[in-house]
């Protein structure tokens, strides 16, 4: 009887020397949080109030002009991208999100990704405007023009007020970047604005494909839309004409655009062939060396320079 | 114990509720230890201190869940520690009896602010809502359920990225898992387990997640006036676990001898932690230069430790040296680089401030409030509410959000432009009938007629006007008529010389504290114009002054400031002169 009684003492002694060691209390607690806490409800609020911690206190490196962008903005985009990411690791399925991540990254010079994020975005909602006009955008700048070509035919396939509503019903990701606007700048002007330059990537990248048949096709619709500015189209429409030896027409078309803008050197050049076709080779030498002169001016190079810039969408 | 408070170092809130606070403990610890009068006083100090800022009950909380911890740990301790405080306190009486008189004192500011709460003459609709107390100052629950600690610290996880913290999120260096870890396996010291359970109670009374908290806030009366039950987590549960660590690391270091009897096993496990979170820093995106270096660090601090022989590189030190030098790099380096990565993810646009924007308006303005007067509103404007303004006021006057709720607070601009209006007739008015149309375009169109609430039964017949003007007088200047002698926050003082009697309004929101005197006898001030003051002026010379409170309520407040001083610095004569009793002074 006292062996045992002296055994179960030791029994006991151990159990309690089992006891008192830290990782008891580490137990104790992780089984208390774990069985009377919510823990999935606490958990979810943590993920909102990381995001709302996580929002940049400004967003106007986000509407500067991006051919301005300094140092400081970009170190400004990658932390708009790590919120845009964080935003996608949290609610994969909001397609803003997956957007504004594409711009940012194409920002910084990343444009596997910034393409990868579109595609993604565009999976997500097929019916917004921005997402396809922006991968059009990429893929012409780096001249894949059969690409550009699907993005910016379905960009313009997109319905206009849809777009419209869902950028205004995205309070969180679209509505702080288009409250930084002017009254003026509301996101119903910028949206037709984008349309335009949506038609004008589209006529110029059949141009580069040499599809002259849909050049005529795409600057014919922009024309009866009313373009603010009829330029572009009708130097398409030339330059189609010429390719396709309708040489009359096509003076009118190039003479049209010349009109509105007279410093388009290409233009001068078409018109100038177009002489030389048909016999008159003074004047068309004229207009040739004007489209040499026009060429060599400081503003042309800056324009030319130009390329196409993703909107903030 | 500051530093622990991490990334909320520099919240004011916080500070004005934790620096007290730990000084209170430190005071506490020394006069357990030592029973000297400059322990005593400090306590007193901190605690007059807690008591007149922002919310004492954090700290009723702390120091009630200290003791019933303290109690059930350390009861064979009690009965010395409670003679040793009865022989202090017997032989000190005067004295005693001062630091309960300055204490007891201090309550005044908090309980004439419960009072003032409790009359509901100012109002907190943010926090106050829809709460079950009728005082302003107490919090609806589903104010207090908006944050809770477990939401902190799962916000803490999901910001382990150290390169992307933001202010506000927990932060505890690496250093402190260690020491976790490698003593995972340890006994618990009494220590330990008493910080381990008072951070756990302190958990449990301040969770709003746990389903006991509604039962805490309906008949624990202080927890109605709480918002912000997260703020534990930095005031009390960040501070424990700092010492809950600190007690580990001593653990370890003073049973080096244990260790030493089988030191094979315990250099293994010390390897296999360090590898280990090694290992786990590999694996994670972004991490810190500067947590690798703490890992290596920590790994050279225990083995240089516990080794019989000493590490190369620190062989130009003493060990002990050595080893102070290696646990300040330790405590060091990571905090340092987080909270660079802090400060550069804190970093706001430079913003304009507002006065650099608009012409400063002239000081010497004490008859209108703002640049220009709003013109008269249209009917839609006049008669739409700022309800959503009064729901989203933080603190304000009853008068102020009662006007608000029932105008438009464009109203209230144009009318308060002018600090003083000068009316020959009023209309008595009962809160319960107003006529909020009627009311609006008299003050719109700056009526000849203030109106005075004066709990009357009902609208009394307007009175015939006779050689009256159609528009009140604002006052613009000063003139024979009227002129401002003084003019501050607290007070006003006025000569008139008018040639009737007229009821002047000062569009300050009313409240009842304020106090009017005409030659020197009190006179009745009406809430006139639904939140203003009002008073009727005999006509002739006459001073009129204004002055919030009353002025036994300023001698009080004098007097507190008095005793503040008073007590401070004596602590610091007593701290400077009170002889130690290892020798050295109690500052150093």
């Amino acid at each position: 009887m006292a062996s045992m009684n002296f055994s179960d003492k030791i029994k006991f002694a151990l159990f309690i020397n089992v006891l008192k060691r830290n990782y008891i209390l580490y137990l104790a607690l992780f089984l208390f949080i774990f069985i009377f806490i919510d823990n999935k409800t606490e958990f979810n609020n943590a993920k909102l109030d990381t995001l709302n911690r996580s929002m940049l206190y400004g967003n106007n490196h986000l509407i500067k002009d991006i051919s301005r962008l300094t140092n400081e903005d970009k170190v400004q985009f990658q932390r708009s991208l790590d919120y845009y990411e964080r935003i996608i690791e949290f609610m994969p399925n909001k397609p803003e999100a997956y957007g504004m991540a594409g711009f940012c990254s194409y920002i910084l010079g990343n444009k596997e990704k910034a393409i990868g994020y579109y595609k993604r975005a565009i999976e997500l909602n097929p019916n917004f405007f921005y997402f396809y006009h922006n991968l059009g955008i990429i893929y012409f700048n780096e001249g894949s023009y059969e690409k550009a070509v699907w993005a910016l035919n379905k960009a313009i396939q997109t319905n206009p007020p849809l777009s419209l509503q869902f950028i205004l019903y995205s309070p969180r990701i679209y509505m702080p970047i288009i409250n930084l606007y002017k009254n003026d700048m509301n996101p119903a002007f910028q949206l037709k604005a984008a349309y335009q330059e949506n038609y004008q990537l589209l006529g110029s990248s059949y141009l580069k494909l040499k599809k002259y048949p849909d050049v005529i096709q795409i600057a014919s619709s922009a024309l009866k839309a009313g373009p603010n500015s009829t330029s572009f189209y009708n130097y398409l429409l030339g330059v189609a004409a010429y390719e396709l030896k309708e040489y009359d027409k096509a003076l009118v078309f190039l003479k049209n655009s010349i009109e509105e803008n007279p410093e388009n050197a290409d233009a001068y050049y078409y018109l100038g062939s177009i002489l030389h076709q048909k016999g008159n080779t003074e004047q068309g030498n004229l207009l040739i060396k004007k489209s040499d002169f026009i060429k060599n001016t400081d503003g042309y190079s800056a324009s030319k320079e130009n390329n196409f810039y993703l909107k903030h969408y | 114990m500051f530093a622990s408070l991490g990334t909320r170092l520099f919240d004011s809130h916080i500070m004005f509720t934790a620096i007290p606070i730990i000084w209170f403990f430190y005071f506490l610890t020394t006069f357990s230890k030592e029973h000297r009068r400059s322990s005593l006083l400090g306590m007193t100090f901190c605690l007059m201190i807690i008591l007149t800022t922002y919310i004492p009950f954090y700290f009723v909380l702390i120091f009630l869940s200290f003791i019933t911890t303290f109690v059930f740990i350390y009861f064979k301790v009690l009965k010395r520690i409670f003679i040793s405080y009865f022989t202090f306190f017997n032989k000190n009486k005067i004295f005693s009896l001062l630091c309960t008189f300055a204490l007891l004192i201090s309550l005044y500011p908090g309980y004439s602010f419960y009072k003032e709460g409790k009359s509901g003459s100012f109002v907190m609709p943010v926090r106050h809502s829809s709460a079950e107390s009728s005082n302003q100052i107490s919090v609806d629950i589903k104010s207090t359920s908006e944050r809770s600690i477990t939401r902190e610290l799962y916000v803490t996880f999901l910001f382990k990225d150290l390169k992307k913290i933001k202010f506000k999120v927990v932060y505890f260096p690496i250093f402190a898992y260690i020491i976790l870890f490698i003593c995972f396996f340890r006994k618990t010291s009494k220590l330990s387990f008493f910080l381990f359970l008072w951070g756990s109670l302190i958990f449990i009374l301040s969770s709003t997640s746990l389903p006991i908290h509604p039962f805490f806030y309906k008949y624990i009366f202080f927890f109605k006036y709480f918002r912000n039950f997260h703020f534990f987590l930095w005031l009390a549960l960040l501070p424990i676990f700092t010492l809950f660590i600190a007690e580990q690391l001593s653990t370890i270091i003073n049973s080096k001898n244990d260790i030493n009897d089988q030191p094979k096993f315990f250099y293994l496990y010390i390897i296999i932690v360090h590898i280990s979170f090694f290992v786990y820093l590999i694996f994670s995106k972004n991490t810190l230069a500067s947590s690798y270096i703490a890992v290596l660090l920590s790994f050279l601090f225990f083995s240089h430790y516990f080794a019989r022989f000493t590490i190369l590189p620190l062989s130009i030190m003493s060990k002990k040296y050595s080893l102070l030098f290696l646990v300040l790099a330790i405590i060091t380096i990571q905090p340092l680089e987080v909270f660079k990565y802090l400060c550069m993810n804190e970093t706001r646009p430079p913003r304009k401030y507002v006065y650099d924007s608009l012409p400063l308006p002239s000081l010497d303005n004490s008859f209108t409030k703002g640049l220009s007067r709003l013109s008269p509103l249209d009917q839609n404007t006049l008669l739409a509410k700022s309800s959503s303004n009064a729901q989203n006021m933080y603190y304000g006057t009853a008068s102020y959000s009662h006007f608000i709720k029932s105008f438009s607070i464009n109203l209230f601009s144009r009318y308060s432009h002018y600090q003083f209006y000068l009316y020959d007739q009023i209309l008595k008015i009962s809160d319960a009938k107003i006529n909020n149309a009627e009311i609006a375009n008299s003050l719109n169109s700056d009526r000849n007629l203030a109106f005075v609430s004066d709990n009357a039964s009902g609208f009394e017949p307007e009175v015939p006007s006779i050689n009256f003007k159609n528009k009140a007088e604002p006052v613009t200047r000063n003139s024979e008529q009227f002129r401002i002698i003084n003019f501050d926050a607290n007070s006003v003082k006025i000569e008139t010389d008018l040639k009737k009697r007229n009821f002047l309004v000062f569009t300050d929101p009313f409240q009842e504290k304020w106090e009017a005197f005409i030659n020197d006898n009190p006179a009745k001030l009406y809430r006139t114009n639904i939140a203003f003051k009002g008073l009727w002026i005999p006509e002739g010379k006459n001073t009129v002054f204004l002055r919030y409170s009353s002025l036994q309520d300023y001698a009080m407040k004098y007097f507190l400031f008095f005793i503040f001083y008073f007590c401070f610095g004596y602590l610091i004569f007593l701290l400077l002169n009170e002889k130690p009793k290892d020798g050295q002074h109690e500052l150093f």
